[in-house]
């Protein structure tokens, strides 16, 4: 573990469409912001190196389709990630109540090891819009974070680059942390008793 | 049997036969007393009934006096080339035996030549138009090796007759070309040729016409041959060279098994006579420039630049006495000594035809030739059968491979019989396909199609399938990873791979036990999951079988008995417990009661995989996935049909199997989720699914995952079973806020579809907390919303007025409602609760609800005042009476209700304030009120003077005058009208003041607006011939014109509007 080899970070980035991950990935990579939409077809990744508590890691930033007709990625494409973004559009509801679905989708597609501490980070992104316009409290979204293990959040604006260095710089940390953590689980050597009486411990017992 | 059987093609020919050659429908065998004969010989017409071609002797022709060692056609230039005392002579094919051969006297002491033919490269670069002009160009090359030397014929341009020489160290004792990489369409001029010097030592010779050489000699790559195939060792009885050598000592202590190897063949070698012979190499070609060359027992593989093609060699009992290849098996003759125990490890050796195959040096069958009375039989010559271009399914079918010869060794049986020819017959390979896949051999039935193409094959034993059970296989070793990328790279039925897994809590109905894995995936009946170990033994009575098949030979042609013609010997052994287990160690297995981890990452990993597939497959598709509901839910379809879903990609599949794939694949790894990865149960069930809840709802509920199952219902619209379990839940929690909740939220989301459901399941609630339960009704959901408020009401109303009040109150004052049944039932609760409270509550406080039903009643303009009106009886609520009647209009009983049943005054004065806020004085309401006052309209009600001039008093102002004087009875002291009177004069006086300010302002607006006017009239423009509109830039003339303020601008009249937008512009 305590090989200094070089690491690279898979994060995938889910959420409706239209709500901004390209936007995201660009302006975190690239410094750049389009007004144009353009939908993403399939995935497509970018990466940027950067320094995690004095490791320089590779992140390798996985941008999916959010259109539902774009959504058959080969089970490869989740497999192995470090982390996951869920994105939203601050100024739609539907984008927002939409986290649950791609949250669910993402474990299942993903299967963690440990699925309850897999590090997540929801962005509640296009805040430079007009507050009118806003339909997603900042306190709804807290809310719904910490429900869901106080996932970390942050309100990013892709276009005047709000926010989006810090968010991205806690996702990295994130992913290294489970980075380390996947690879205790390398090796699986323990087969599974489901005769003995033990295996009820999977369910919850609370 | 799909196996290969032996044939006496010639027996007995009571001469013998030194070499052999097939070219066509000719076969030519040279004998040792220089007699060349030549047989028909039709192949093609053999078929599984008629396994032997039919052969007759057409010519025989005495070429010399010395033994014919050799045989080859040189095709192009159509001459035969005969290796005889020392020397190759050639003979015109057309006139043999008219005219004599020319002998190649270059290549004396000739020991072995080999012949080919190429296309030279000139003719090459032209393109070639059709095959016959390639044919044309074509030009044969022979290579013969003499002593010491080798020459090269045909190679220059001078043809055959131009002969290219090379002194060598060592005598080449036989010739080998490499066969024309698989690539090249062409057969270019092979660039090396292996010249064999003895069974250990070979050299590579180059031919290269460009270089000033021309010839030059590489040695083969020094390295240690590759090790022996495993499964070959255990053909040896694990015996390598130098253990045979002990085991040759220990004479036939080995009892029963084999004994064989390079000790035991040296010592007979005077005996049988084999001593000149065996010193001669042997080898062949095989596919894509490999060469095979015997290295006394091993047999190597070399490609044409001297390395190793394989990691992997060939092993033989004993050094070979032929080698013959016939795509895709390797046909070699060795001799076998049998030693029992009973002999003295005498016994002379017996002839046996190995056959192994190409791809994977698997061994398949030994054929053990009968022997002969006495001596041994000395095999030569083995070559293979070049039969007609066959359709694919025709190459599939058994034909003959191979030719060779049998001599006895015993000098009087030569003189007697003769040597023999014999045909090697394979099976079908279909057939050996099955019969590899039933022994468990996957790898060598894979290499076998792989080497001879698929296309003739039936599906089930074309590479796909054969690939998929090699991976089965895998699985049960515990390969798991490796199995499933292969599942997946086939698009196996998930169902298939689902049944390997334990059915407790796995697969379920779908388990299929461990025997029966390879029937499950199509495999021939009987076929193995572990492959079965080979070890070669010749039975105890083969020798007597085949001697007396060897006394019918001579008869053979006569009595044809199919059964006893064929010559098989069964080598594979019947009992397991003798054989040799290679693999010592032993991977986990999965059992029922043990699932490696490995095993579920792998079968997690497969469905995730299945699942996305399906995703993009369902979305793919025209319309839409039918419901679940309109077909036989998946518990209940036999597991044979889910069985047999086709294994093809997601995407080529109809509606229903896509359905039924969908269930299989999600009930599975909700399955898996529940043993590995508990947690994402819930999120697999919250997401949209196909599982079968009937097979997974007792999981669940066996695991407690009471709120993952309702998830799961819930997504199923299977919303009574989820609300029946949130009540059954219910029951076990004692806070209320824990009891309540759950069930309130669920039933806030169904919206208006489930309507019966909702209040089906919000009863209890109601009747035991109605204050929550009311939140179903009243949540800021827009599902709840959009509840129909009439049903919801009417329920209510049913159930607890209570909440039915609170639910309307919330819809009016809440949520705006305006309709009238709303307004009516409310008022009619209201009234209702009212009258209860009215008659509990005897003191005279007006009781709260009364007060909240006037309030409503004053407030609410929606509902029906007669319906309620109606409900009233005569003599209660006199307020909420005034209000109805009022309402109606009728405020004169209204009015008298408040001053004679009420004689609240005060109340008939707010009463007419508010209406006249709303219309001023429609009907004089005040002098209404004031005329019930003064004028009583029964003799019996008194005349209320008080209270008229406290009301003229205040609200003189908007009274008429005159009616009130001519209502004011005679006698009533000026005191009492003096405040009316003021109020009254101030009133009219403001008034008269109020109009004469207006009519002065109007008068003066009016001034103002006539010198305007005339200062306009005196504005006047000039529109002369010449004048221009400067908008259309046309006369003005005689047309209808505008002028525009202030400038004074004219245009046409039509022009108007564009130039005043112009003017607008440019003013900004």
């Amino acid at each position: 573990m305590a090989s200094r080899k070089k690491v690279l970070l898979k994060v995938i980035i889910l959420g409706d469409s239209g709500v901004g991950k390209t936007s995201l990935m660009n302006q975190y990579v690239n410094k750049r912001f389009s007004n144009q939409y353009k939908a993403t077809i399939g995935a497509d990744f970018l990466t940027r190196e950067l320094v995690v508590d004095d490791r320089v890691v590779t992140m390798q930033l996985w941008d999916t389709a959010g259109q539902e007709r774009f959504q058959s990625l080969g089970v490869a494409f989740y497999r192995g990630a470090d982390c996951c973004v869920l994105v939203y559009d601050v100024n739609s509801s539907k984008s927002f109540e939409a986290l649950d679905g791609w949250r669910d989708e993402f474990l299942v597609q993903a299967s963690p090891h440990d699925p309850e501490n897999f590090p997540f980070v929801v962005l509640g992104n296009k805040i430079d819009m007009e507050e009118s316009k806003r339909m997603v409290s900042q306190k709804r979204a807290m809310t719904w974070c910490q429900a869901k293990g106080n996932i970390p959040y942050f309100e990013t604006s892709a276009k005047e680059a709000i926010n989006v260095e810090q968010a991205f710089q806690t996702i990295a940390k994130n992913a290294l942390a489970q980075e380390a953590e996947t690879e205790l689980y390398a090796d699986y050597p323990d087969p599974i008793r489901i005769d003995s009486e033990n295996s009820q411990n999977y369910g919850c017992n609370c | 049997m799909a196996s290969f059987s032996l044939h006496p093609l010639l027996s007995a020919l009571k001469v013998r036969i030194t070499a052999v050659h097939q070219n066509g429908d000719r076969l030519y065998l040279g004998t040792a007393t220089g007699t060349l004969q030549i047989y028909s010989f039709d192949i093609s017409s053999t078929s599984n009934d008629e396994p032997l071609p039919v052969i007759k002797l057409v010519k025989t022709h005495t070429l010399g006096k010395k033994p014919i060692e050799q045989i080859g056609i040189l095709k192009e230039s159509g001459q035969l080339a005969v290796l005889s005392d020392s020397v190759v002579t050639l003979y015109s094919l057309s006139d043999l035996g008219k005219a004599g051969g020319s002998i190649l006297s270059q290549a004396r002491n000739a020991h072995a030549f080999a012949i080919t033919s190429y296309t030279p490269s000139f003719a090459r670069r032209k393109p070639a138009t059709d095959d016959t002009q390639v044919g044309e160009v074509r030009k044969d090359l022979l290579v013969v090796g003499c002593r010491k030397k080798v020459v090269v014929f045909g190679a220059g341009k001078g043809g055959l007759k131009e002969a290219w020489e090379l002194n060598l160290p060592h005598s080449p004792r036989q010739v080998i070309f490499p066969s024309a990489p698989s690539s090249s369409t062409s057969s270019p001029m092979p660039e090396t040729v292996h010249l064999l010097y003895s069974p250990t030592s070979s050299v590579l010779l180059n031919i290269i016409p460009a270089s000033t050489q021309r010839l030059s000699v590489s040695e083969l790559t020094s390295a240690p041959p590759p090790p022996p195939h495993p499964s070959q060792v255990s053909t040896t009885g694990g015996a390598s060279g130098s253990k045979a050598d002990d085991k040759a000592a220990d004479g036939g202590t080995a009892g029963g098994g084999l004994s064989m190897g390079m000790g035991a063949l040296q010592g007979l070698g005077g005996y049988v006579g084999l001593g000149g012979r065996a010193a001669i190499p042997v080898g062949t070609r095989t596919v894509g420039g490999e060469v095979l060359i015997s290295r006394e027992d091993q047999g190597v593989f070399y490609s044409s630049e001297g390395n190793f093609t394989r990691t992997e060699s060939l092993q033989w009992p004993a050094p070979p006495e032929a080698i013959g290849y016939a795509s895709p098996y390797i046909y070699t003759a060795v001799p076998v000594v049998q030693s029992t125990a009973s002999s003295s490890g005498n016994l002379p050796p017996t002839s046996t035809i190995q056959i192994h195959l190409s791809p994977t040096l698997s061994h398949r069958q030994t054929i053990s030739l009968p022997g002969p009375p006495t001596g041994a039989l000395s095999v030569t010559s083995m070559i293979s059968v070049s039969g007609p271009p066959t359709t694919p399914a025709q190459a599939m079918s058994a034909a003959p491979k191979a030719l060779f010869i049998s001599t006895p060794t015993d000098r009087n049986l030569v003189t007697a019989e003769g040597s023999s020819v014999w045909l090697v017959r394979s099976g079908d390979i279909g057939e050996q396909v099955d019969e590899l896949v039933r022994e468990g051999h996957l790898s060598d039935a894979i290499g076998l199609v792989e080497a001879v193409g698929d296309s003739g094959l039936a599906p089930k034993r074309r590479l796909p399938q054969l690939r998929i059970l090699s991976a089965l296989q895998s699985f049960a070793q515990g390969k798991y990873q490796a199995a499933i990328e292969t599942f997946l790279i086939f698009n196996v039925n998930p169902a298939l791979v689902i049944a390997l897994y334990p059915s407790d809590n796995v697969s379920g109905r779908l388990h299929v036990h461990r025997d029966k894995w390879m029937e499950l995936f199509g495999a021939v009946e009987g076929a193995r999951l572990e492959p079965q170990e080979i070890e070669v033994k010749l039975p105890e009575d083969g020798e007597g079988t085949a001697r007396s098949l060897l006394r019918n030979l001579p008869h053979l042609g006569v009595t044809k008995k199919p059964s006893m013609d064929v010559v098989r010997k069964e080598s594979r052994s019947e009992d397991d417990g003798a054989s040799i287990r290679s693999d010592g160690e032993k991977v986990p297995a999965m059992t029922d009661t043990e699932l490696p981890r490995a095993a579920l990452e792998a079968l997690m990993y497969f469905l995730s995989d299945r699942r996305q597939k399906l995703a993009g497959a369902i979305a793919a598709l025209p319309s839409p996935l039918p419901a679940e509901s309109d077909h036989p839910p998946l518990s209940a379809l036999p597991i044979e049909e889910l069985h047999d879903l086709p294994s093809l990609p997601m995407s080529e599949l109809d509606h229903e199997h896509l359905l039924r794939m969908a269930q299989v694949i999600y009930t599975a790894l909700i399955k898996v989720y529940l043993v590995a990865r508990p947690v994402l149960v819930g999120s697999l069930c919250r997401i949209e699914n196909w599982c079968d809840v009937e097979e997974v709802e007792g999981l669940l509920k066996a695991q407690k995952k009471f709120a993952d199952l309702i998830d799961l219902y819930q997504g199923k619209k299977m919303h009574g079973k989820a609300l029946g379990m949130l009540r059954e839940l219910a029951k076990e929690e004692d806070d209320k806020l824990d009891k309540y909740p759950p069930t309130i939220r669920y039933l806030q989301k169904l919206g208006p579809s489930e309507l019966p459901l909702i209040f089906e399941h919000s009863k209890w609630i109601f009747q035991e907390q109605p204050t929550m339960a009311l939140q179903i009704f009243t949540a800021d959901e827009p599902e709840v919303e959009s509840l129909p408020r009439t049903e919801v009401m009417q329920f209510l109303e049913q159930v607890n007025l209570n909440s039915c009040m609170a639910y309307l109150e919330h819809i009016i004052n809440v949520l705006g409602e305006t309709g009238a049944e709303f307004h009516d039932k409310l008022s009619e609760l209201y009234l209702q609760a009212s009258r209860d409270a009215l008659k509990t509550q005897s003191d005279r406080e007006r009781p709260a609800e009364y007060s909240r039903f006037l309030d409503f009643l004053n407030k609410s303009t929606s509902y029906r005042p007669y319906r309620l009106l109606n409900r009233l009886e005569e003599d209660q609520m006199p307020e909420a009476r005034a209000i109805l009647v009022g309402r109606m209009g009728n405020h004169e009983e209204a009015l008298r209700i408040y001053v004679f049943r009420l004689k609240d005054y005060s109340a008939a004065e707010a009463y007419c304030g508010r209406l006249y806020a709303k219309e001023p004085d429609p009907h004089g309401i005040f002098l209404l009120l004031l005329r019930i006052y003064l004028l009583p309209a029964k003799p019996s009600d008194p005349v209320l003077l008080d209270p008229a001039i406290s009301l003229i008093a205040t609200h003189g102002v908007r009274l008429d005058a005159n009616e009130v004087l001519a209502l004011l009875p005679p006698l009533v002291t000026m005191e009492d009208v003096k405040a009316f009177f003021v109020r009254t004069l101030r009133d009219s006086h403001a008034k008269k003041n109020d109009h004469r300010v207006v009519k002065s302002l109007v008068s003066a607006r009016k001034e103002r607006v006539d010198r305007v006017l005339m200062g306009l009239q005196i504005k006047r423009v000039r529109v002369s011939d010449q004048r221009i509109c400067p908008q259309c830039h046309k006369r003005l003339g005689q047309s209808a014109i505008a002028v525009h303020v202030p400038r004074g601008e004219v245009t046409h009249l039509h022009c108007k509007d564009l130039f005043s937008a112009k003017l607008e512009k440019l003013r900004g």
